[in-house]
């Protein structure tokens, strides 16, 4: 049995300092798929991962469809609508997910994935961050019967069935957002990322709850991404509107959601380009598509107000990324927990690219 | 633990936050597959070197401020993480083999299995202090009595030294009263006068021991004719710089008074100003004649403190302590030159097998060549050294060469610690490692009295009155 015995509940409800609603545990279908993927450990050998600091983070890649669009599109003139920051304070929140790879078995491999949501109070900042999970991913079929149970204890998908990390990870996200869509009144949420769904990875019915249950709140969702796979002619979209100093808007949503097919991808905010800082980057925005104009530019001008210090980059969101992230000694401490929980031995293997390259075979750029 | 590498004498231990590691705490590597272990010595203790500790500990310092947070952590993995945070690398040095018999050599060529050797913490006492056949008790490592061999200080050439406070006189008492208690003859020259009440308990008993104290005015009275030629031409030469040529007239008149039997200090004045010579020998030699004159050294010729009587003072375990406390550089050299003299006319005659001389701040009263003379010659007479100083950089390197063993106190300047780190009974990453902030009281003991197996010891309490502490005025 893993420790479950050791979460949650209990010294979270004498925490006054989280918001009443914050303290959600992580739901038992989650740590079950959890605890079932790492059974299948028992007696299995290891092959740590490397901790060399050159390969930390590379798990983590932005998984969103690329779409070049036409030049003359973007050339035609798009309205720009100009941000005001404002100072009123309104509750704002923020989350993030990340997961890591552990570790090589003979049959998989093991991930850890965790979530952070962020809540910006009047004077500080307020965090839950839940995990790690550990999840045993392995790459054989398995038998039909197997699927068919784990398909009933994480909403209809098995580990098995996911297969691929990302979507155990978009999983727990869209989990993560969940909670700040049902916990946060008046105010606004802001996720990394977009708002594209319809993928298999990503499933639009679970996107469109989330906006629901956020609208119910009065709440606006905002997805901030911070590279874009738009293009235009091969060259990032964000680079057209570098030239702009002060905080700022650009509606691309005519011309982003002219290039794809109504179906499967679906468009569930309208996709923007921004500038919450004169000092700051450029970013897409994703704004939630039933937000009035209005409104969304009153959101847009209370982040830019209120939570944006950094290269004009919303601090709340920062931090959960921040918190989300694993570091090395974070891993290792993953390592050490597997060995000493799970009755696996460690065994190095050698790396076969470090063998054959050397000093070139370490970057995840050689192929 | 686990090692984690070894690179010349050094081996590096991985210790978990919750295995106990100090520094100069003694390991055994144990290999199974060839019944021995390797026997290490914890000099330094860094935080392990685990990658993405920087990233930890800046998120940490960010949830310090403005951040309030919670983790809902079902695997306790966070205390996984927090162990590898406190996790140490003990820096420590191959001090020998510990073989299935369970002796100790000093072959350090063989390397212990990473994966199977078994690493627990080795009592070295039971190598080093059993006592022998004279104990000494000097203190306690880890609550456990510390006992050194008397026999290791024997024969030998000792260094006490720390900078002022850290306990180092006390530890020359008590040295000096456990050898005392062996029957060791012993002579101190106290500078400071902290020696004088040795005998008394601090609450003002008399102890056993058996004690004589000499200043000037007070037992410390010569005859000049006894002393003879050589000792008084010594403190004409090196205590008081007599140029050569004065000494060869100075020779002369001696002769001349020793064959009519009238050698005495007032004779020899009276001889030099009527003597034919050039004026400055004569003024030479009559003045530093009337140097020793006054010192009051030499205020009753009839009744002197001679070879025989200091004999009598410290053998069989007698203290004589020689009170310097109060005179001046001049008078402190002179009787340092009449001393030395005297024991070493006691010790060729072999009157006495050996004494120990406890030498307080030696760099006050000794000449330069007095140095090298007791390190050499009068050590092969019988005359064993303990050298005590809050200045290290007085010592020459010549005598930290050649120490038998050294007591080290705390020391915090670079400048002292690398002076200590000359000896050769230890390397000095040892010493540098070792010495830095250990508190009062605490001593590294290195040499012969530990096996040349360097140890830290808390010292003995004395229960004697040492008048050594400072005096202060706020108080």
């Amino acid at each position: 049995m893993l420790h479950r015995t050791q979460e949650l509940i209990e010294p979270l409800r004498e925490l006054k300092s989280i918001p009443e609603g914050n303290t959600h545990p992580i739901p038992e279908s989650l740590l079950e798929l959890s605890s079932r993927s790492m059974r299948s450990l028992r007696g299995a050998s290891l092959n740590p991962r490397n901790m060399s600091l050159v390969e930390i983070g590379i798990d983590d890649g932005e998984s969103e469809e690329s779409l070049d669009l036409g030049h003359s599109q973007v050339s035609m003139g798009l309205k720009q609508t100009p941000i005001q920051p404002l100072r009123d304070t309104i509750p704002i929140a923020a989350c993030d997910a990340a997961s890591v790879k552990i570790g090589e078995t003979e049959t998989g491999m093991i991930f850890a994935i965790r979530a952070v949501a962020v809540w910006r109070q009047p004077d500080r900042f307020v965090f839950t961050r839940w995990g790690p999970l550990l999840f045993h991913i392995t790459n054989s079929e398995e038998p039909e019967r197997l699927r068919d149970e784990d398909s009933q204890v994480f909403g209809g998908l098995s580990v098995k069935t996911l297969r691929v990390l990302t979507r155990l990870r978009n999983h727990v996200e869209r989990w993560t957002q969940g909670v700040l869509s049902e916990t946060v009144k008046n105010g606004i949420i802001l996720l990394d990322g977009s708002l594209t769904a319809g993928t298999p990875d990503n499933p639009a019915s679970r996107v469109k709850n989330i906006l629901n249950t956020a609208r119910s709140n009065h709440t606006i969702t905002l997805a901030l991404s911070k590279s874009t796979q738009l293009t235009v002619g091969g060259k990032n979209i964000l680079t057209f509107f570098e030239a702009e100093r002060t905080p700022h808007l650009f509606d691309i949503s005519s011309i982003v959601e002219a290039e794809y097919p109504p179906y499967p991808v679906r468009f569930l905010g309208r996709v923007c380009v921004v500038k919450f800082s004169s000092d700051g980057f450029l970013f897409r925005l994703d704004i939630d598509k039933e937000t009035d104009e209005q409104s969304a530019l009153s959101a847009l001008g209370r982040v830019a107000g209120t939570d944006v210090i950094f290269h004009g980059y919303p601090e709340t969101l920062r931090i959960a990324h921040i918190f989300s992230t694993f570091t090395a000694n974070e891993i290792l401490a993953v390592q050490r927990f597997v060995v000493s929980n799970h009755r696996v031995t460690l065994q190095s293997r050698p790396s076969l690219r470090r063998s054959l390259f050397g000093p070139f075979g370490t970057s995840r750029y050689v192929a | 633990m686990r090692i984690y590498r070894k690179e010349g004498d050094e081996v590096q231990l991985i210790a978990f936050p919750d295995e106990q590691v100090h520094k100069a705490d003694y390991f055994l590597i144990e290999d199974p597959s060839v019944s021995r272990g390797l026997l290490v010595q914890v000099i330094d203790l860094q935080y392990a070197n685990v990658p993405g500790v920087l990233e930890d500990i800046l998120r940490d310092v960010m949830t310090d401020g403005e951040l309030d947070g919670k983790d809902v952590d079902p695997l306790n993995i966070s205390s996984e993480v927090d162990a590898l945070k406190d996790t140490r690398l003990a820096v420590c040095k191959v001090r020998g083999t510990i073989d299935q018999d369970g002796s100790l050599t000093s072959s350090t060529s063989w390397l212990p299995s990473r994966t199977t050797s078994r690493i627990r913490p080795y009592q070295v006492t039971r190598l080093i202090t059993n006592g022998g056949h004279r104990p000494v008790k000097v203190g306690h490592a880890d609550g456990e009595p510390v006992q050194i061999d008397a026999t290791g200080l024997d024969g030998g050439l000792n260094i006490i030294t720390g900078r002022k406070g850290s306990g180092k006189s006390h530890l020359a008492k008590l040295l000096l009263l456990s050898m005392a208690g062996w029957g060791a003859p012993c002579i101190v020259l106290d500078v400071n006068g902290e020696y004088v009440n040795l005998h008394k308990s601090k609450d003002g008993r008399q102890s056993n021991s058996r004690l004589t104290v000499l200043a000037v005015r007070s037992g410390l009275n010569f005859a000049t004719a006894k002393l003879g030629l050589r000792t008084i031409a010594g403190v004409l030469s090196h205590a008081l710089d007599l140029p050569a040529t004065s000494s060869k007239v100075f020779t002369t008149i001696w002769r001349q008074l020793e064959s009519r039997g009238e050698v005495s200090l007032p004779n020899l004045i009276s001889t030099v100003q009527t003597w034919s010579c050039h004026e400055s020998v004569r003024d030479a030699l009559a003045s530093r004649l009337q140097v020793l004159l006054e010192t009051g050294l030499f205020t009753d010729e009839t009744n002197p403190l001679t070879e025989e009587k200091i004999l009598h003072t410290i053998e069989n375990g007698g203290v004589l302590v020689v009170n310097l406390k109060n005179q001046n550089q001049t008078v402190r050299r002179i009787l340092v030159e009449i001393f030395l003299g005297e024991l070493t006319k006691i010790l060729s005659s072999n009157w006495l097998r050996a004494a120990f001389l406890f030498a307080e701040e030696a760099h006050l009263y000794l000449r330069d060549t007095y140095w090298d003379d007791i390190v050499t010659r009068m050590r092969h007479i019988g005359l064993f050294t303990t050298f005590i100083t809050n200045q290290p950089d007085t010592v020459q390197e010549a005598i930290y060469r050649q120490a038998d063993n050294i007591f080290i106190f705390n020391f915090t300047n670079e400048h002292d610690i690398e002076a200590i780190g000359k000896v050769a009974k230890a390397d000095s990453e040892t010493i540098r490692y070792l010495v830095r902030g250990i508190p009062t009281r605490r001593c590294l003991l290195l040499g012969n009295v530990v096996h040349d197996l360097p140890m830290m010891v808390d010292v003995e309490p004395l229960d004697v009155r040492t008048m050594g502490e400072t005096r202060l005025f706020f108080n």
